[in-house]
This record gives C-alpha cells, sequence and structure tokens, in this order.
C-alpha cells in the first residue's frame, strides 16, 4: 500500500516537474506568435554564462522616455513603458507610467535613473543565445555596427517581449558571420 | 563498522578467549561475520560512489552539450529535446520507485539525474526563447521542484543539492528583503527530511555529509535573510547561531567514539565560538558599533530574544555545575549584550575590549587546565593555539617595543613545549 501511494505521488510529482518547461515554453511562444513586432537598435557585448552557453548581451540605444503627467516613479521600481515606433519603423518608448497603459502596446520595466521628468528603465529582455564557437565573432560584428545599423525584433505582448532575431543592416546576425567569415 | 572498530575488535578477541569470556569457536563465528560484512560494505560503497559520480557526470555533460546553443535545431526540436530529457529521466526514477527501491545506488543515481534534467530543461527554455538574466529565478524553481525527490527516493544526493542551490539562490537574488524570506518556505520543505535522516542514524555516513553542509548553509540563510532586521545585532545573532550549533552538538551526538566527521555541529560551533570571541576582543568592532547608534529592528531584537531563550534552555542542558569551560560557552551571548549595553552608554570603549580580552583569556585558560585534567594532548594544543592567538592578536592592536615582543613570542613557544612535555610524560605515568 506505503509502495503504491510513493509510486503515485511520484506520477504526481513528475506531472509537476513536467509542467514547468511546458508551461514555460507556452507561455513564450503565445508571445511569439501573437505578440505585436517591433525592431529595437542596439549595442551588444559578450559575457559568458555557464548554464546556458554563450550569448550576446543586448543594451539598448532607446531606454529612456518621458514620466506620465502627475506620476511619482522611484528608483528601481517597476513601471510601465509604452511602445511606439518612428518614422524608419524602429521602436521606443513614448510614456512611462507608473499603471498599466489600458491602450496600445507596453513593457513592464524597471526605473534605473530619473531626470527631471525623463526615466530610464531596464527592458525586460537583454540577451540573444549564440552557438558558443559564434557568439565571440557575433559580438565584434555587433561592436563595429552598435548603434548604426545593429536591431533586434522584438514581440510585444501583455507587457513581455521575446526577442525574435538579432539583425546587422537586413541580415540576420547567423546570416552576416556566414558571409562575412 | 567502521575498519577501524572492526580491527580493534580482532585484536580483542584473542584476549576475550584468554579470559575464558568467548569460546575459540565464537571468535572464529565473530570473525567470519565482520568479515564478510566489511568486504560487503566495501564494495556497495564504491559502486554506490561511482553510480553516482555517473548521474552526475551525465547530468553535467548533457547541460554543456545543450550549452552549446545549436544553431541548426528549431524551436520545436529544442522544446523536443528539453522534453524528452525530462521524461527519460523521469521514466528512470518512476522505474526505481517501483521496482528498484531497495538498492541505494539506483535510487541515489536516478533522482540526481533527474534533479539535473530538471534544471537543464528549465535552462533550455531560457536559451530558446532568450530569456534576460534571471538566474535567482530558475535556481528557485529548479529547486522548488527537486524538493519531493529526496523524500520519494530517499536519495541523499540530490538532498545536498537542494541545500547549495537554495543557498545559491538567496546568495544571488537581488530581491527585496521581504522576497528573501522565501528562503524558509524551501527550508521547511527539507527539514522533515533532514530530521527523518537524523532520527534514523544521526552517525551515518548521508547524515554526517548532510549536517556539516546544513549547518554551514544555515549561518548563510539567518546571515543574509535577517540582516536587514538584525542591523547591528549581527554580532549577538552568531554568537547565538555558534552556541546553540555547539551545545546541540554535545547535547545530542553524544557516543564517545566518533570520528572528526561526525562532530559536524560540535566541530562547526566551537570554532564558531572562539572566532566570534576572538573577534569581540578586538577595538575596531567597538569602536564600529558606538559610531552609530543600535540599529535593530523590533523584528530583529524578537529574533534575539528567541535566540538567547534556546540558548538558556541548552545551557540548562548542557552545562553540569563543575565545567567552567561550558559554563563560559553560555556566557558568550549574555556577555555580548552587556558589550552592547556598555557600547549604548557612555562608557569607554577599552572596558568593553577589556571585558572581552579577560573572557577569551579565561576561555583559553579554563580550556587548557581541563585538557590537562582529562590528559588530552589535542585539545591542549586547541587552547595553546587559543592563547596564541589572542597574544598575536593584541600585538597588532598595541603598540609594543621589538625586545618585548620577542621576549612574548619566546616565552609563548617554551610555554608550548613545556606543557605538551608535562601532558606526556603524565599519560605515560597514567599508562604504567
Amino acid at each position: 500500500m506505503r509502495e503504491k501511494l510513493k509510486f503515485n505521488l511520484f506520477v504526481v510529482v513528475a506531472v509537476l516537474q513536467l509542467f514547468v518547461p511546458l508551461y514555460m515554453m507556452w507561455h513564450w511562444e503565445n508571445i511569439l506568435t501573437a505578440g505585436q513586432q517591433y525592431y529595437w537598435r542596439t549595442a551588444p557585448v559578450d559575457p559568458y554564462d555557464a548554464l546556458r552557453g554563450r550569448y550576446v548581451r543586448l543594451s539598448f540605444k532607446e531606454m529612456k522616455g518621458k514620466v506620465a503627467p502627475e506620476t511619482h516613479l522611484q528608483y528601481g521600481q517597476t513601471a510601465y513603458a509604452s511602445i511606439a515606433a518612428d518614422e524608419n519603423g524602429y521602436a521606443y518608448i513614448s510614456l512611462v507610467s507608473a499603471a498599466q497603459p489600458e491602450t496600445g502596446q507596453y513593457l513592464k520595466v524597471k526605473v534605473i535613473y530619473l531626470k527631471g521628468d525623463t526615466a530610464s528603465v531596464q527592458l525586460p529582455f537583454n540577451r540573444f543565445y549564440m552557438r558558443e564557437d559564434l557568439a565571440s565573432s557575433a559580438e565584434q560584428a555587433y561592436t563595429r555596427a552598435a548603434g548604426k545599423e545593429g536591431a533586434v525584433a522584438v514581440r510585444v505582448k501583455d507587457g513581455l517581449g521575446v526577442v525574435e532575431e538579432l539583425y546587422i543592416g537586413d541580415k540576420t546576425i547567423t546570416e552576416y558571420l556566414r558571409e562575412n567569415k | 563498522m567502521s575498519r577501524k572498530a572492526v580491527k580493534w575488535l580482532y585484536g580483542e578477541l584473542p584476549k576475550l578467549v584468554d579470559e575464558g569470556i568467548l569460546s575459540e569457536e565464537n571468535a572464529e563465528k565473530i570473525k567470519a561475520y565482520y568479515n564478510v560484512n566489511g568486504q560487503k560494505m566495501g564494495r556497495t560503497a564504491s559502486t554506490f560512489v561511482f553510480g553516482l559520480i555517473g548521474a552526475v557526470l551525465i547530468g553535467l555533460g548533457i547541460i554543456l552539450l545543450l550549452g552549446h546553443n545549436w544553431d541548426t535545431l528549431d524551436r520545436v526540436s529544442r522544446a523536443a529535446i528539453s522534453i524528452g530529457i525530462l521524461v527519460l529521466a523521469e521514466l528512470i526514477a518512476g522505474f526505481v520507485v517501483k521496482y528498484k527501491m531497495d538498492r541505494a545506488v539506483w535510487r541515489e543515481s536516478a533522482a540526481t539525474f533527474l534533479m539535473l534534467a530538471l534544471g537543464s530543461s528549465i535552462a533550455l527554455i531560457g536559451q530558446t526563447y532568450h530569456l534576460s538574466d534571471d538566474f535567482a529565478g530558475f535556481m528557485y524553481l529548479w529547486m522548488l521542484f527537486s524538493i519531493p525527490l529526496p523524500y520519494l527516493l530517499r536519495a541523499h544526493a540530490p538532498a545536498v543539492m537542494y541545500l547549495v542551490g537554495s543557498t545559491v539562490w538567496l546568495a544571488n537574488t537581488a530581491e527585496t528583503n521581504s522576497d528573501k524570506q522565501w528562503i524558509w518556505l524551501l527550508v521547511a520543505a527539507f527539514l522533515p527530511y533532514y530530521w527523518n535522516l537524523l532520527r534514523s542514524n544521526r552517525y551515518a555516513n548521508a547524515a554526517v555529509i548532510t549536517s556539516w553542509i546544513f549547518i554551514i548553509c544555515s549561518y548563510v540563510w539567518c546571515g543574509i535573510a535577517f540582516s536587514k532586521y538584525m542591523g547591528q545585532g549581527y554580532l549577538l545573532e552568531f554568537a547565538c547561531l555558534f552556541v546553540i550549533t555547539f551545545f546541540g552538538g554535545v547535547h545530542w551526538f553524544t557516543d564517545a567514539s566518533l570520528s572528526v566527521g561526525q562532530k559536524s555541529f560540535k566541530i562547526i560551533g566551537f570554532l564558531g565560538v572562539v572566532g566570534i570571541s576572538l573577534v569581540l576582543t578586538t577595538n575596531e568592532v567597538w569602536r564600529n558599533l558606538a559610531r552609530h547608534p543600535l540599529a535593530i529592528d523590533t523584528l530583529g531584537y524578537f529574533l534575539l530574544a528567541a535566540a538567547l531563550a534556546v540558548v538558556i534552555r541548552l545551557s540548562t542542558l548542557v552545562v553540569r555545575r563543575d565545567d567552567r569551560w561550558m559554563a563560559l560557552v553560555a556566557a558568550l551571548p549574555l556577555l555580548t549584550v552587556i558589550g552592547y549595553l556598555m557600547g549604548c552608554s557612555q562608557i569607554a570603549i577599552s572596558w568593553i575590549v577589556l571585558l572581552f580580552n579577560v573572557y577569551f583569556l579565561s576561555l583559553s585558560i579554563t580550556f587548557i587546565i581541563r585538557a590537562i585534567r582529562q590528559t588530552k594532548q589535542g585539545e591542549l594544543n586547541i587552547g595553546m593555539l587559543m592563547l596564541a592567538a589572542l597574544i598575536l592578536l593584541r600585538f597588532f592592536d598595541i603598540n609594543f617595543s621589538f625586545i618585548l615582543r620577542g621576549t612574548v613570542f619566546i616565552m609563548l613557544g617554551g610555554t608550548f613545549f613545556a606543557a605538551n612535555l608535562i601532558l606526556s610524560r603524565r599519560k605515560k605515568e597514567g599508562v604504567k
């Protein structure tokens, strides 16, 4: 009886464990398919993460926006950044507010710096994972292109964003590296 | 039974036969019994260790292979690999739960592999969707969903990994103070397992290894999770924790023939008591403390009061009237409270420093006297080292002349030799 109970409990635990990666997958996949696409200008570096392999650390040109009127923000707090696209199609933060916007796309961000009526924020995505042997050449290529023609495609939905692809000019980083070996 | 004990028993058997206590036949039977058991134990232990190392290596190997980040794999195949590894590990563990629960090596290897597979599966999702740097979140999720494994598979390696993982989470979480308190949920989930381990056999290898890691981790938990409440009360906090650990060891680990490894509570507690007492003898600590007003949160006061209550309760259990040294150890938290009170009032810091220097001096001297009375040479040398540490530390604080320093050093060395010589002579006389 005890043995049987133990086995049944194990089955429950196994299902719960499986639920963790499956739920995560569903959650992010949903944003990738149903989220709105934006292009965000970047500048990367390349650190090493022992558990997840190599990635390009992304930092963005457009990381600040005007604070919504009559909003008092504090350093380190979670805020909502409304997203819009400029005439070239690149994303920028149109407004930073403490309350969740009712219309339009927005991202849940962390306030990292406040000056006057402008808030600098930390975006909820900052990594692009690469094959370990490509990451460092990706970094070099991207440092050359940083701030000029580098951008990431991001899908945004319900305050969350998932990085879809990393571009140099109109090519993906993998294509670019293949052509510029 | 340990190899050492079996060897001792073998030496005793002929004497027992000579004295007529055991028959020759029974002596042979005892010999045969322990010989077989000894060999069996050795073989099981090596299978066990190699099985476990194998599981760990395969698990880590998979993590590293996935870390390569194969760009030819699309999201669907990554998902399939991620889930596939987890399912495989679960099937193996399920098989073990159903058919192989009597084999420790199966239980340990399967549970360890499953724990690593769960971690790599969650990490691979993070890689696939380029999730931002949330190492703490990853660790918490991993630990929370791994804790059933030590219970369901009676496996100790995942339990140790869980302790370390939980501590790594706490050390890495950049969240607010209230979020750090989630560590107690992880600890609470672990305690019934640890309690069972101690209850079934506190001297067995699994309990011994878990104890060492548990004690060290618990200091990190208290240190980080309570840091905001404790403020400057951290010295009293750790004085209490070390005394509790030491007295816990004295009270619950009473077997006289314990090896060094089995005395985790006593050894860590002792080192902690000596270390923090030595820190409290320095001028700098008290000057820092007096410079700022005593800032301890209300909850901090409550926690310290609770810790002091535990110290008092344990003291009534372990301190015998004739054992001055133990009484001195029990007095450490109380003296620290007095030190804080003196620091708050206008009394000069040098008085507090003097108080603790006298305390540490008494602590070392009573320890030495105790060692001499019990003719324990090892303990004598530890006592002498304590004394030497105090004297050396004072030499850095106060400006003495080179002549005085040199003389004291030579005297100290001479005392070491003399005390050891006297004790070994006594020992010889005792044997005669």
